[in-house]
């Protein structure tokens, strides 16, 4: 392990779990966007036949996604856009937010939220 | 999706004629294709978060009683069994072991069945059966309504 590393984890010991994710997160954000991708692919691949949204939302990937924080927001909003939704529970668990009009349907929230993605600055 | 990974999912297909039928399409669930809805995504879990349908005055939650009577509203009713009748429309729900609504097919006016997978595509199947097992569980409710198409 490097020293910057142990000088990091040394460091981090007094933040809050949530605090510790942030740090890591702008530390080594290809650390974090690698982790994401792997915990997406194996969402999509493990949920992909099911019909239940909460049991999509359940499944451990999933949860795993919605613990690291806002960080993965941007990459929650990039993923939307490459392979589609389901994701509307995970950014409402992470931003507290629902820009979707109430009666939107699955099509229109998704677009609610990358076009709340784009006003945020998550996307370009 | 490439037809192993569905045969790999469900086994039961392998035995019997089955094809995909549309592009896989993340805006409806197979509860809005058995009532012939593409553009809405049917679920009755998700209280709060915006984007997913429930017929209003239907309980919430992943329930066979739910998910019953989300059908009872568009005319279908419980029946015995899933042979072809003429004038007539069909559906299965499949549950788990503990009961659990897992996914529900629609009978085609030929007989055969046609189900939406999850966030894929839609297919065609010969049999119920085809898509028992693991993940989805059985074809354990049938209910049946005249035909919308007539």
């Amino acid at each position: 392990m490097s020293t910057e590393v142990m000088e990091v984890i040394t460091a981090a010991r007094h933040l809050t779990p949530a605090e510790q994710r942030e740090v890591l997160a702008q530390l080594w954000p290809e650390v974090n966007e690698e982790l994401f991708q792997a915990l997406a692919s194996q969402w999509r691949k493990e949920t992909r036949h099911l019909s239940s949204v909460s049991q999509m939302a359940l499944h451990p990937a999933y949860q795993r996604i919605i613990g690291m924080g806002e960080a993965v927001v941007p990459l929650i909003l990039k993923e939307i856009q490459e392979h589609g939704g389901y994701w509307l529970w995970a950014l409402h668990a992470i931003t507290g937010e629902d820009p979707a009009p109430p009666d939107a349907n699955f099509r229109e929230a998704a677009q609610a939220w990358l076009q709340w993605g784009r006003e945020k600055g998550y996307l370009s | 999706m490439p037809i192993e990974e569905i045969e790999q999912d469900f086994p039961g297909l392998e035995t019997g004629e089955w094809s995909v039928t549309s592009e896989a399409d993340d805006g409806y669930n197979c509860v809005a294709w058995a009532v012939h809805d593409t553009q809405q995504f049917w679920d009755p879990g998700l209280i709060g978060v915006r984007g997913y349908y429930w017929p209003p005055g239907v309980p919430r939650g992943d329930s066979v009683n739910s998910w019953i009577r989300a059908f009872e509203m568009n005319s279908y009713k419980v029946c015995g069994n899933g042979e072809p009748e003429s004038g007539v429309e069909k559906i299965a729900i499949y549950v788990d072991d503990n009961d659990v609504p897992q996914h529900v097919a629609r009978q085609l006016p030929d007989g055969n069945w046609s189900s939406k997978l999850g966030k894929g595509e839609d297919i065609q199947h010969h049999s119920l059966e085809g898509l028992e097992g693991d993940l989805y569980g059985k074809a354990a409710i049938l209910m049946r309504r005249p035909s919308q198409s007539a």
